[in-house]
């Protein structure tokens, strides 16, 4: 229930970062040469935000989504590739939300839903700061994001 | 003869009479001026009409007679005046003097009979007046004597080098055949008269022969075996004379050969290594184009491998940690309570019968503690049979009211497995990142080297030919060794036949018993080595004509090319294998010049051609140069230049020019003290310049 649970969450980014993911993800997929040749360095939208995940944490940038935010969701996790990265996002998530685990088993599934919201919450806070990371950087030197290697050096630095 | 005046009446643009389309000369240089299309040509076509009755069709570029040409010789504006029915004629009349003082008057007739506005009747030839000048009138020269006059006028075989026109210069002297040369000093020079001292020399040498083979087959003690040898002899004289042909024939494609190579010496080595650029680009453009391709690959892995390769993971160790801890207290717990259940299992209630009695109890269908029955298949049998089993695993469905053990152990071992892998992300992303440095570094480096090349090629004047002469310069080569070889085998063979027939001849001799006349077997010898001798002889006075005349035409050249900065270049004059002599034009370092200015490849023409012309013998004193633009192509240092030696070279020329003065330089006419000078100027007075009818031609004696 619990992976069923997770894998059906659909996290959702702040309406503010359409333009930079547009930038630089393919919406609907794509062939890896098409998205090359567009200049877009991730061939998902779900690439890039597991990416702005890592990134928000790596950073600690966390941008909480109040409830007057307008959020857009695309895929569910269940959906995204590589699978076992997307777990890691999972286990990552649930080690982040600092849910008890062993309290799941006992929770009737209201209260789980609870828990399951907060992991939801903790994605979207490292991704949209993530997202808020990248977005700063890129307005500060624009010029960066015509290295093939920026993303990459963002998250080793 | 001099030329002392031209007229002409109605001839092509010359509308009018002889009175004002009149041009009168002296003895040096005479100049007429006009721009393009003022009717230069037109006097020279006057020119050739008069005396070979031809005019010159520019644009077939051959000589046509007047029955071709017709009333197209007519100018259109006496034929737009002539009324129906009535003739008009075109005149040319040229008065020339000669050395001795005798003045001819020349004139050549036309005349058309005008049927309709576009319909002429023309008679097919034109009428040839010559007069004579006696005292105070003019006598008419009998028809039997027009050919004498002309001849004297401008004698046949050196009409072509004495009148012609500026754009007939290239292929008169058409060097691409290496016979031009020595053809035209045989037609010009007496060097000619040679061939007939040889001629009539070989003759008698051939009658002597015949005469002295005579007498040995008369006087054979053996006639049948003087007649195998004579048919022997026959037979080596047959393959004598063909493999001496052949040897003529591979000597002429050896020189060819040479020849080839000696042009393309100059152009060879920048020819090859252009050639060897031009591999390099090749190779170069292959590498970019595959490097590019690398590049774009591994550009486009590079992102991918955030995920492929799980980079994006580079600094998840904690987060993954945290994980880790989290599930290492979960599993804790939830053994805890598995545990707890199996203890169950153990520590049974005080109430709970031992398992043997319970199985007694089942079987016996009997509840033991309550003493009531527990048939098989009832609620209380099967709780017995309940409690026998509890030594199996507790169901976690009953512990735990979600068991998410197997989901986040799944979870555990994924994260277990990345920690490893995270250990050597970072060398991974180095590698990577190194070799899109050293492919994008080797690429620059590559379209750096491929701009220098290209830029050099860009510097070319013209196509580039470089393919084409380091490819014919291989041919040559190949052919220059292997006609060397077959020149080796022609020679070997000659020798052999010579040999063989010396033999042949001599055998015949020792058959021959009786006396031979003394005066028979001389006179074959001495025709033999006189023969030899008349050839030697042509052959050094031709030599020694073509050093005069590589002497006086470089010369000439330097002169007329005098007043120039560009580069010149001397003429030389080689003999090739063939006994044929060809010139080049040739630069400081010996070698052939290469895309010499077109100038000065004309005034290497003219000057070989006035060197020709003076060496003759006799030289040229008596007849004048008559030429149309023979310097259009130049620019005015050059057009002085030719002037300037033309009017030392010619007692009288006369020639058609375009007007190379120019405020700037002066008047280049004073400088050349010119002898006379006209300028003449095409107009439609009506004002309609498409007119042909209303055109007529201005001549103004300037000087």
């Amino acid at each position: 229930m619990l992976e069923k649970k997770l894998g059906n969450l659909r996290p959702g980014y702040l309406l503010r970062f359409e333009e930079l993911i547009r930038q630089n993800a393919q919406f609907g997929g794509g062939a890896e040469e098409d998205k090359y040749k567009k200049a877009r360095s991730f061939s998902n939208v779900y690439e890039f935000y597991v990416y702005a995940y890592f990134l928000g944490l790596k950073k600690t940038f966390r941008l909480e989504i109040a409830s007057t935010d307008t959020v857009k969701d695309f895929w569910e996790v269940l959906n995204w590739k590589p699978k076992d990265l997307a777990d890691s996002l999972l286990a990552s998530a649930l080690g982040e939300s600092q849910v008890d685990l062993s309290s799941l088993e006992h929770m009737e599934e209201k209260e789980l839903n609870v828990e399951i919201k907060k992991v939801k919450e903790t994605i979207e806070a490292y991704a949209n700061g993530g997202f808020d990371y990248i977005e700063r950087y890129l307005k500060n030197d624009p010029e960066a994001i015509s290295d093939d290697r920026v993303f990459v050096n963002l998250l080793a630095d | 003869m001099l030329i002392k005046s031209l007229s002409m009446k109605n001839f092509l643009c010359f509308a009018g009479g002889h009175d004002v389309n009149i041009f009168t000369f002296e003895e040096g240089l005479n100049l007429i001026v006009g721009t393009n299309g003022q009717g230069k040509s037109k006097i020279y076509d006057a020119f050739r009409w008069v005396v070979y009755d031809q005019m010159f069709n520019s644009t077939e570029r051959r000589f046509e007679a007047t029955r071709v040409v017709k009333d197209g010789l007519i100018s259109d504006k006496a034929k737009h005046e002539c009324n129906i029915g009535g003739k008009v004629r075109a005149e040319v009349t040229l008065v020339v003097t000669s050395h001795g003082g005798k003045e001819f008057r020349v004139t050549r007739v036309f005349e058309a009979l005008k049927k309709s506005e576009s319909e002429w009747d023309s008679r097919a030839e034109s009428k040839l007046l010559i007069d004579e000048k006696k005292a105070v009138s003019w006598s008419l020269v009998d028809s039997s004597e027009h050919p004498s006059v002309l001849e004297r006028i401008i004698p046949g075989h050196l009409s072509p080098y004495l009148w012609f026109q500026g754009e007939q210069v290239q292929e008169l002297m058409d060097f691409t055949n290496s016979s031009t040369l020595s053809k035209a000093i045989e037609l010009l020079s007496n060097v000619s008269d040679y061939d007939k001292i040889i001629d009539l020399i070989s003759k008698e040498s051939d009658a002597a022969t015949r005469k002295y083979q005579a007498a040995q087959r008369r006087t054979s003690k053996d006639k049948d075996a003087s007649t195998a040898l004579e048919r022997q002899r026959k037979t080596l004289e047959d393959k004598l004379a063909s493999a001496l042909q052949e040897l003529a024939d591979a000597k002429e494609n050896l020189n060819l050969a040479n020849e080839n190579l000696e042009k393309l010496a100059s152009r060879i080595d920048d020819a090859q290594g252009k050639e060897a650029d031009k591999g390099k680009l090749q190779e170069l453009n292959a590498r970019i184009k595959r490097n590019s391709e690398r590049l774009l690959k591994v550009q486009s892995d590079f992102p991918k491998k955030m995920f492929n390769d799980y980079w994006v993971l580079i600094s998840a160790r904690e987060t993954l940690s945290k994980f880790s801890d989290a599930f290492g207290d979960y599993s804790h717990k939830h053994q805890e309570a598995l545990n707890m259940a199996t203890n169950q299992k153990v520590k049974l209630p005080i109430n709970v019968p031992q398992p043997v009695y319970l199985e007694q109890m089942i079987n016996d269908e009997k509840c033991f503690v309550c003493d009531r029955d527990a048939k098989k298949g009832s609620a209380p049998h099967a709780h017995m049979i309940g409690m026998l089993n509890r030594n199996e695993a507790p169901d976690p469905e009953n512990i735990f009211r979600n068991d998410f053990s197997r989901y986040l152990k799944k979870l555990y071992d994924n994260q277990m497995h990345f920690g490893k892998l995270i250990d050597g992300t970072s060398d991974r992303i180095s590698e990577a990142s190194r070799s899109i440095s050293e492919l994008k570094s080797s690429i620059v480096d590559d379209e750096r080297a491929q701009l220098e090349i290209e830029s050099k090629f860009a510097g070319f004047v013209g196509d580039d030919d470089s393919a084409r002469v380091a490819s014919s310069f291989r041919q040559n080569r190949q052919n220059q060794d292997k006609y060397i070889e077959a020149v080796k085998n022609k020679e070997f063979d000659i020798d052999r036949l010579e040999r063989g027939l010396g033999d042949v001849n001599e055998k015949i001799k020792k058959l021959s018993l009786g006396a031979i006349p003394r005066e028979v077997e001389l006179a074959n010898e001495v025709f033999i080595d006189l023969k030899a001798i008349a050839q030697d002889t042509k052959k050094n006075v031709f030599r020694k004509l073509v050093d005069a005349l590589e002497l006086k035409s470089n010369e000439l050249f330097e002169k007329m090319t005098s007043g120039t900065e560009a580069i010149k270049g001397i003429i030389r004059i080689k003999e090739n294998s063939t006994g044929l002599y060809v010139p080049y034009l040739m630069g400081t370092d010996g070698l052939i010049l290469n895309n010499p200015n077109e100038s000065n490849i004309i005034l290497q023409k003219l000057a070989l051609i006035m060197a020709i012309i003076g060496a003759r013998s006799g030289g040229v004193g008596n007849y004048s140069l008559i030429s149309d633009a023979p310097t259009s192509k130049m620019d005015t240092e050059y057009t002085l230049g030719f002037y300037k030696t033309v009017k030392d070279q010619y007692k009288q020329s006369i020639i058609m020019t375009f007007n190379f003065s120019s405020e700037d330089d002066g008047n280049p006419f004073d400088e050349l003290e010119i002898a006379t000078l006209h300028k003449i100027r095409a107009h439609t007075p009506g004002g309609d310049k498409n007119d042909r009818a209303d055109l007529r031609v201005e001549i103004r004696k300037i000087a």
